[in-house]
């Protein structure tokens, strides 16, 4: 175990003491947890899908395969797609609870900023998940997402960097490859444990 | 409540279960629950992708006719042809969907993004442009053995 001093990232994440007031379920709903949860399911989930699932012109039919040979295949494929549903869901409601029980205000506006960008991390994601299944929906959809950044000031570059040069060599769904299993998570799994350490730096939720 | 004798409770309401047990209960569940999990992953990752598949029925159970007919449960099609029997892989050429013959439009259907091809498997119309996969199919004893080709 590391450092325990005051600003260590232990001491805070199992404190000594916390706020009473904190404790209560209605508090919180434990929403954040719930979104938490979803997202280790999603690593551990997807990790597995590595394994078989190959980026560019071979999406569609390795997702194919995945789901009707696999054994406990579309299982894991289901439980990815569904965990991601529900964590959408629950960001979303954690931040009205947040709006709702005033406590983006000072001192903790830093955290409610880190919570919006977290919330527009697990939408990227989402919405870059649907794109790798290489269907032809997913092309329709990358095809909106392309003209969204186009249509910003230098958004042609925006759009090459993470969508990527379609061709038939990689079919497009390689750059968002990158993005969807390394890129994003890293950032956000980062960004949740910053998270978590700020909730508790501010006096917030106890340890489950 | 022989557990909490001595405790210095916050609040003078008997609890049933403490704090310490329920979470204690909760950690053997992911225990047992991370247990049963082992081995449909160790089956997920031990699966052979890339094999190719093969299938094999009693030729007296399907007799063959100039139409397709497919050995159930998988994605091999039959039919008589000229010169024996002839094996068709059921897999679209676009997306790889799993294509089914319709014996009255005489063709090839996806179900996916609408390619049709003719009987033998030529791309008619839709996304797909080349033609389906065909089937190596022997006969062995009594048995028609269909194998993917690479």
């Amino acid at each position: 175990m590391g450092k325990q001093g005051n600003n260590s990232f232990m001491g805070h994440i199992r404190p000594r003491q916390i706020m009473t007031g904190a404790l209560r379920l209605r508090a919180t709903f434990c929403l954040g947890g719930f979104s938490f949860l979803a997202f280790l399911v999603l690593t551990i989930t997807g990790v597995l899908l590595l394994f078989f699932y190959q980026p560019g012109v071979e999406a569609f039919v390795s997702l194919s395969e995945l789901n009707s040979v696999l054994p406990y295949g579309g299982v894991i494929r289901s439980l990815h797609f569904w965990a991601a549903q529900m964590m959408v869901i629950s960001v979303f409601l954690h931040m009205v609870r947040v709006v709702w029980s005033k406590a983006y205000r000072p001192l903790r506006e830093l955290n409610w900023i880190t919570g919006v960008v977290l919330f527009v991390l697990t939408v990227i994601l989402d919405y870059s998940g649907y794109l790798l299944r290489g269907g032809q929906e997913s092309g329709a959809a990358a095809t909106i997402g392309q003209a969204l950044f186009t249509s910003l000031p230098g958004g042609q570059a925006l759009a090459t960097i993470f969508f990527g040069q379609p061709s038939s060599f990689n079919g497009s769904t390689l750059n968002m490859y990158a993005w969807h299993v390394f890129i994003l998570p890293g950032v956000l799994g980062f960004l949740q444990m910053f998270h978590f350490w700020r909730i508790r730096r501010d006096g917030g939720v106890r340890p489950l | 409540m022989v557990l909490l004798k001595g405790v210095d409770l916050l609040t003078t309401e008997q609890t049933l279960y403490s704090r310490r047990q329920v979470l204690s209960l909760g950690r053997k569940t992911l225990l047992v629950l991370g247990l049963g999990c082992l081995y449909p992953v160790s089956r997920y990752l031990r699966a052979k992708e890339n094999q190719l598949a093969k299938a094999r029925v009693a030729s007296h159970e399907m007799p063959l006719n100039l139409h397709w007919q497919r050995i159930g449960q998988t994605r091999f099609w039959l039919r008589q042809g000229d010169e024996g029997v002839e094996g068709m892989w059921a897999t679209c050429t676009h997306l790889g969907c799993e294509v089914s013959y319709d014996p009255e439009q005489v063709q090839w259907l996806c179900p996916c993004h609408g390619s049709r091809f003719n009987q033998e498997g030529q791309p008619l119309e839709g996304p797909a442009v080349s033609p389906l996969a065909r089937a190596e199919v022997r006969e062995k004893e009594g048995f028609y053995l269909a194998s993917q080709k690479m």
